[in-house]
């Protein structure tokens, strides 16, 4: 378990409403106004994303919206920075991957 | 949209000065791609202890939620998941986000600072690589662990600290090692520069057991330290410190698995390499940069000052550049801790008070007073990144005096960068 229990992160985390979110078709819990990332990470989820190019995993890198290593798809909208969103209630996330055409591997 | 002040970043700086700004009356917004206001202080908790009992726990985030509420206090707008992508000239901001549009300001304050310098490891990009910066702003900040059995890479007094905070938090810190030596990891990785860099870098050092350390392998002794064969793994606070191993790989099929290490000779060559090593994540450490992009947008010209952390934007004493009603505060002008940047902040704020109110003698009162006090923070400061910062800063007050004698010459006022000869 990565949650660490029992201390408050950001304005209390223990009074934070625990909600349900989905990312890729499963159902997960998270507080609400944690990052996405950071409610991923603490369902033992660490690939965001698919590079689209190679299909190689992604994740979580920087942590402060700079690299766009994280970005997903939430709620229909792409490009979205999994570091620096805060989730919320019956959130759709996916990682919205598909293999660009055109491009190939090397 | 209008606003008198425009500052972009919410963090030690940029607060500061709205603080300052909305008390003397003026129309304040503050700009952040983040979703809380506190920027790098957020992520911030250690212990000084040259501070007396009881003032030596730093909790970045109670500082940042008490800076928070003293701006809103004071009317400042603080505008949260807000980018500015573009600055043009007339200082108008494009916004997108939460928030999105034009904004123009009659002054503008670029308060945006630092971003952690990346370390490409091979395996660098498997889901459970992150930077230090990110692991402590996950761990102290959202208490969500990086991962079970954690391995850092690169070793400089963030990377330590970070380190110390993860197994605080019960994470299991395999080791702290060197990157892998080659070109694009340069300097980092040579065994003489790590212990040279960690010994002037000790007075920030959260425990005394890094300053112990750093006084054996520090001063002149610190290339006769790194050949010492004996000397080559120390431990700080239980953590195997590796002075001479570099993690050469990370390795991984969807996810990290295991991380790879080698020996290196103390020219910072590899040597051989040893048995994998189990992690499920691998924190990487290069340092922090200036960011200095939108300076850059805003036409200030850009100096670079390796004593400052890199490129940094020209200022003067009122932390003003050369484009009119354009300042600079916080670690956009050089890498320091936060109560430095706080008092940036606030000097930044009584020069934008006095180009904005047309303050005179008030202004002036006002910005000898911040003046002193950024002097006293920097003396008092527990972090000193860069041991030559002074020097550093010398250069730049000499360049911007050197360019008001001589406008025509010298310095040139556009968006060039250009560098100093040190």
């Amino acid at each position: 378990m990565l949650r660490i229990e029992g201390e408050c992160g950001q304005e209390d985390s223990r009074c934070r409403e625990e909600v349900e979110f989905v990312f890729d078709g499963r159902k997960f819990k998270g507080l609400a106004g944690e990052p996405i990332a950071a409610a991923l990470l603490a369902n033992g989820v660490r690939t965001l994303r698919r590079h689209e190019k190679s299909g190689r995993s992604r994740g979580i890198y920087c942590g402060i919206g700079h690299c766009y290593e994280c970005r997903v798809t939430v709620d229909g909208v792409p490009g979205v920075r999994a570091c620096i969103t805060p989730l919320r209630k019956d959130m759709v996330i996916s990682s919205g991957w598909e293999r660009v055409a055109g491009i190939h591997e090397n | 949209m209008k606003t008198d002040v425009a500052i972009v970043g919410a963090g030690p700086a940029g607060l500061s000065a709205a603080v300052f700004l909305a008390q003397k009356g003026l129309g304040v917004t503050v700009l952040d791609e983040y979703f809380i206001p506190g920027g790098r202080l957020l992520g911030q908790l250690f212990e000084n202890p040259q501070k007396p009992p009881g003032e030596r726990l730093w909790i970045g985030r109670d500082i940042a939620g008490k800076l928070k509420e003293e701006a809103c206090g004071s009317g400042v707008k603080i505008l949260t998941g807000t980018s500015v992508w573009n600055i043009a000239p007339g200082r108008r901001l494009y916004l997108s986000g939460a928030v999105s549009g034009e904004m123009e300001a009659g002054a503008l304050l670029l308060a945006t600072g630092a971003a952690e310098r990346a370390v490409p490891v091979p395996g660098w990009t498997l889901p459970g690589v992150m930077s230090v910066g990110a692991a402590q702003v996950f761990t102290n900040l959202h208490r969500v662990r990086p991962g079970k059995r954690v391995a850092v890479v690169g070793i400089d007094p963030l990377a330590i600290s970070v380190a110390g905070e993860l197994k605080k938090a019960g994470v299991e810190v395999v080791g702290i090692y060197l990157p892998p030596p080659g070109v694009l990891t340069g300097r980092l990785g040579m065994p003489p520069e790590v212990i040279g860099s960690l010994s002037r870098s000790a007075d920030m050092s959260p425990g005394a057991l890094l300053k112990a350390a750093a006084g054996i392998f520090g001063g002149r002794y610190r290339d006769l330290g790194a050949r010492l064969c004996g000397l080559s793994t120390m431990k700080i606070w239980g953590i195997p410190l590796h002075l001479r191993r570099a993690v050469v790989r990370i390795e991984g099929e969807d996810s990290v698995e295991r991380i790879v290490t080698a020996g290196v000779s103390h020219c910072g060559r590899q040597q051989e390499e040893c048995s994998a090593i189990d992690v499920d994540a691998v924190c990487i450490s290069g340092g922090l940069y200036p960011l200095a992009e939108l300076a850059s947008l805003a036409g200030c010209p850009l100096v670079d000052v390796p004593q400052l952390g890199g490129r940094v934007p020209l200022h003067g004493p009122a932390m003003e550049t050369p484009r009119a009603g354009v300042f600079v505060a916080g670690n956009i002008t050089g890498i320091e801790g936060a109560p430095v940047a706080m008092a940036q902040g606030t000097l930044a704020g009584a020069g934008i008070w006095s180009y904005l109110a047309k303050a005179g003698k008030a202004g002036e009162k006002e910005l000898e007073l911040a003046a002193s006090r950024l002097e006293r923070a920097r003396e008092e400061a527990p972090i000193k990144f860069f041991q030559e910062a002074p020097e550093g800063r010398k250069k730049i007050s000499l360049l911007w005096a050197g360019r008001k004698q001589n406008p025509e010459g010298g310095v040139p006022d556009g968006p060039q960068s250009y560098s100093v000869p040190l």
